[in-house]
């Protein structure tokens, strides 16, 4: 089942120095933690702190592009793991019609704070808090890697929410 | 006047080690050095290896972006500076419509190199490789 979930805090994990996205509900003490990469941590704790940066950032292009288009970004649904990956998906709509892309979950959560779009996660999912965030510091977290040390972030959870099936119907309707 | 460009080098600055974008006029000897972010250097450096990565990485989901709506990217124009600070511009669009989108000269490239739409830059952008010392504009 679906659930509407907002992003609650950014973390930084101590041991890997991964940022963490933590996504949870009102009320309800279950997290949901996704370890992503520092670019796309950067673009979400940009929005979450209320700043803005003086260019446009990649997520802010993509919401642009899709209001170029006559389009809206809706809902953005992170519904599925496969192989211990996190799979996400963005609901778009243009003209009454719906397009679902697939998407990581990092760049689903950017894009949806800068279009108002609800966040829903698989209910499965949620889980009462189990590992030891630090706080997401912009400059700690910014570790210059040069060319060499990027690499990209495959967004997974630390204990594999267990796999949740796609049944194949839309989460977009 | 725009000129076409190609993406020459992609390097690390050695006195920082930031990531340096050089764009090489295509019938001449002119280029444009643009310092960029760590990120969007790697976004650029998997273009141009041509590797697969497994997800759908942001400028990825981008390009899917354009297509899912039955458009295209046409072309990029780096067009301006603002002390220090290059300016470039996407052309998108779709028969019945057609807009631009400013955006930072690394997006621009990454997505460009990613649907093979031209990149362009302003003629009075370029130097000779002679005067690229005294001359660092950022993406930023």
């Amino acid at each position: 089942m679906l659930v509407s979930v907002r992003v609650k805090r950014l973390g930084l994990d101590p041991r890997t120095h991964t940022p963490v996205v933590v996504l949870g509900r009102e009320d309800d003490e279950r997290e949901f933690p996704i370890w992503i990469g520092p670019a796309e941590a950067a673009s979400i704790g940009v929005r979450l702190a209320g700043k803005s940066f003086p260019r446009p950032l990649t997520h802010d292009l993509m919401v642009g592009v899709i209001a170029g288009f006559g389009g809206s970004l809706t809902r953005v649904a992170i519904d599925r793991v496969e192989r211990g990956t996190i799979h996400a998906k963005l609901c778009l709509e243009r003209e009454g019609r719906i397009l679902t892309l697939d998407a990581r979950p990092s760049d689903s959560i950017a894009a949806a704070l800068r279009a108002g779009a609800e966040i829903v996660v698989n209910d499965e999912f949620l889980a009462p808090p189990s590992v030891e965030l630090l706080p997401w510091d912009e400059e700690a977290a910014r570790s210059r890697p040069g060319l060499e040390g990027w690499t990209v972030a495959e967004e997974s959870a630390e204990e594999s929410p267990g796999e949740a099936e796609d049944t194949g119907e839309s989460p977009c309707s | 006047m725009l000129v076409k460009v190609t993406v020459g080098s992609l390097g690390l600055d050695r006195n920082d080690d930031t990531p340096v974008m050089v764009l090489h006029e295509e019938e001449g000897e002119r280029i444009l050095p643009i310092w960029i972010g760590p990120n969007e250097a790697g976004a650029i450096a998997i273009q141009l290896a041509d590797k697969v990565v497994k997800r759908p990485m942001t400028h990825d989901l981008l390009v899917t972006i354009i297509k899912a709506f039955g458009g295209e990217l046409t072309k990029i124009a780096i067009d301006r500076r603002d002390e220090g600070t290059y300016f470039a511009e996407l052309f998108l669009g779709h028969d019945e419509r057609r807009f631009t989108l400013d955006a930072r000269p690394s997006d621009s490239v990454a997505l460009a190199l990613r649907t093979g739409a031209e990149i362009l830059v302003a003629e009075d952008l370029l130097i000779t490789r002679e005067a690229v010392r005294g001359s660092r504009g950022t993406d930023p």
